[in-house]
């Protein structure tokens, strides 16, 4: 108890030392989060204008795009400003640079991923704002669903990116594929996630879950029930505690390259 | 004479850029995957989507045109980056001292990365639409010779540009920002997801006067009407925003430059 105690302090403070970091050159952080709404804002646009020709897709309106749409941007600007450190687990576990969080008496895992914060995200949760009336989410406890999908969507996409990576315990030469596990899961995420069947579906309930990021915040927003809320607890906690599980049996394998490394 | 030797001498940066990346195939791996997915995720789309109204013939032409698209959108090499880390690390600077244009011989590089990267992600790409329409585009040698052609040429104009957003290297301290922004335009003006003719008549005249429409939707809507006319079209608007990308290129290096003689480091 008193561990965790003193791990969750260290945690909070380093989040708070990166904010602060981060936003030290003022003028680049207004310059980075402000090109990223305006990124983002490109590709609401393409929906409006495809939204405006069609419909729906598969049932779906513009206002469910929306909700699946803002709840990924809040994930994605989530593991950014929080837990933007995840990035870099894979290199520094292929470059033996993991020996400084290893000496701390903090959970190794957790360290490295609150060890950075990237501006950018801000432009993600702006989006996010934007989007509320987008997607008719005008009531507090459609506000509170989203505000509880988005948690459990940042969180199973950092599990999942983690449990990719902690392959490199394993598998050395795993190069790009990492990255373009997570452009993959960006794709999936980035589209209607009612549009697939068979076995792409299974796959976007498994092996790549845009479909627990995507699609069960929506039905769970639109048609709320208690159980599909447990649901996704459930599945976020799961994804948490296999990736943390994965994380830790691999630093068994770590192999230290005793190179400095400043962090 | 004179420019055929000036060229020459940037061939072996354009050799040497081939050479190294045709045989690494591998390392395509990763991106004919993402290709793949692209793919799939357009056809699920394009499948649920009105389906009563769109014949079979436009939904095939439809895979083809996105596929064409999203083969030239990955092959283009992320040469801003290079331009950043070179101005970044102070690189950029010795190489004043050299008897060779530094723009150049990132141009020459970047061109060699995109041949190979065209090379294999058309592979890719026409291998995967193939089997999942179950039909080929284009009934002539010649209609894809033309194709490749334009391809090409899209490629080098999508180079230009980022090779400007690497030059903004030398005013501010991240480009990424400025791709982004390029990259979503592709995205909207290019008709990289949908095609142009869904837009409204006052967004296709903004998309028809970028160089997004040129570098994709003009270019792939020889899919739909492969005419002569067509490829014309696509041809000189293509050579068109190439010459002014160049004009912009040359302007903006040559203002970096001088404020850095003046200025110095």
């Amino acid at each position: 108890m008193q561990n965790l105690k003193i791990n969750i302090g260290y945690w909070f403070y380093l989040i708070k030392m990166n904010l602060k970091s981060s936003f030290n050159n003022k003028k680049k952080a207004f310059f980075e989060i402000i090109f990223m709404l305006i990124s983002r804002l490109f590709l609401i646009a393409i929906w409006l204008v495809f939204f405006n020709f069609y419909k729906d897709v598969n049932g779906w309106n513009l206002s469910d795009l929306s909700v699946m749409l803002a709840v990924i941007a809040g994930a994605y600007g989530i593991l950014q400003i929080f837990f933007g450190g995840f990035y870099k687990i894979y290199d520094m576990i292929i470059n033996g640079q993991l020996d400084c969080y290893l000496i701390q008496p903090n959970n190794v895992l957790w360290s490295i991923i609150l060890s950075k914060s990237y501006l950018r995200g801000w432009g993600d949760i702006l989006y996010l704002i934007i989007l509320i009336p987008l997607a008719k989410l005008f009531y507090f406890k459609s506000i509170l669903l989203l505000f509880i999908s988005v948690i459990c969507s940042s969180l199973i996409c950092l599990s999942i990116n983690v449990l990719v990576m902690a392959l490199g315990f394993w598998i050395k030469s795993l190069g790009n594929f990492v990255q373009k596990y997570y452009l993959t899961l960006l794709i999936f995420c980035s589209y209607p996630t009612n549009i697939y069947s068979g076995v792409i579906k299974v796959l976007l309930y498994t092996i790549i879950p845009a479909g627990i990021m995507g699609y069960m915040p929506v039905s769970l927003i639109n048609n709320f029930s208690w159980t599909s809320l447990l649901i996704l607890v459930f599945v976020t906690s799961f994804f948490v505690f296999i990736s943390n599980k994965m994380f830790n049996l691999g630093l068994l394998r770590y192999v230290s390259k005793s190179s400095f490394y400043r962090r | 004479m004179k420019t055929c030797k000036k060229i020459s001498k940037y061939f072996p940066f354009f050799l040497n850029s081939v050479k190294r990346d045709f045989f690494k195939p591998y390392s395509f791996i990763g991106t004919g995957f993402l290709l793949v997915i692209c793919l799939i995720v357009f056809l699920q789309l394009w499948k649920v989507v009105d389906p009563e109204h769109t014949s079979a013939k436009d939904r095939i032409n439809l895979v083809w045109y996105l596929a064409f698209n999203e083969w030239l959108v990955l092959s283009i090499p992320s040469i801003h980056n290079d331009i950043q880390i070179d101005i970044v690390q102070k690189y950029f600077f010795h190489r004043f001292l050299n008897p060779i244009s530094y723009l150049v011989m990132k141009f020459s590089q970047a061109t060699g990365h995109l041949i190979v990267n065209l090379f294999f992600l058309g592979i890719v790409s026409i291998i995967f639409t193939y089997l999942f329409v179950h039909q080929f585009i284009f009934n002539t040698f010649w209609m894809w010779i033309f194709f490749i052609f334009l391809t090409i040429l899209s490629g080098i104009c999508g180079l230009i540009f980022q090779i400007i957003i690497g030059l903004m290297g030398f005013w501010y301290d991240e480009v990424v920002p400025f791709y982004w922004i390029w990259e979503k335009m592709l995205f909207v003006f290019g008709g990289l997801l949908f095609p142009l003719n869904i837009y409204p008549t006052w967004l296709k005249i903004i998309a028809y006067s970028t160089p997004f429409s040129s570098m994709l939707a003009i270019r792939s809507s020889l899919i739909y009407e492969p005419s002569l006319n067509n490829f014309l079209d696509s041809f000189f608007s293509t050579i068109s925003w190439i010459i002014f990308g160049m004009i912009f290129m040359k302007f903006l290096f040559y203002k970096a430059q001088k404020n850095l003689l003046k200025n110095g480091i």
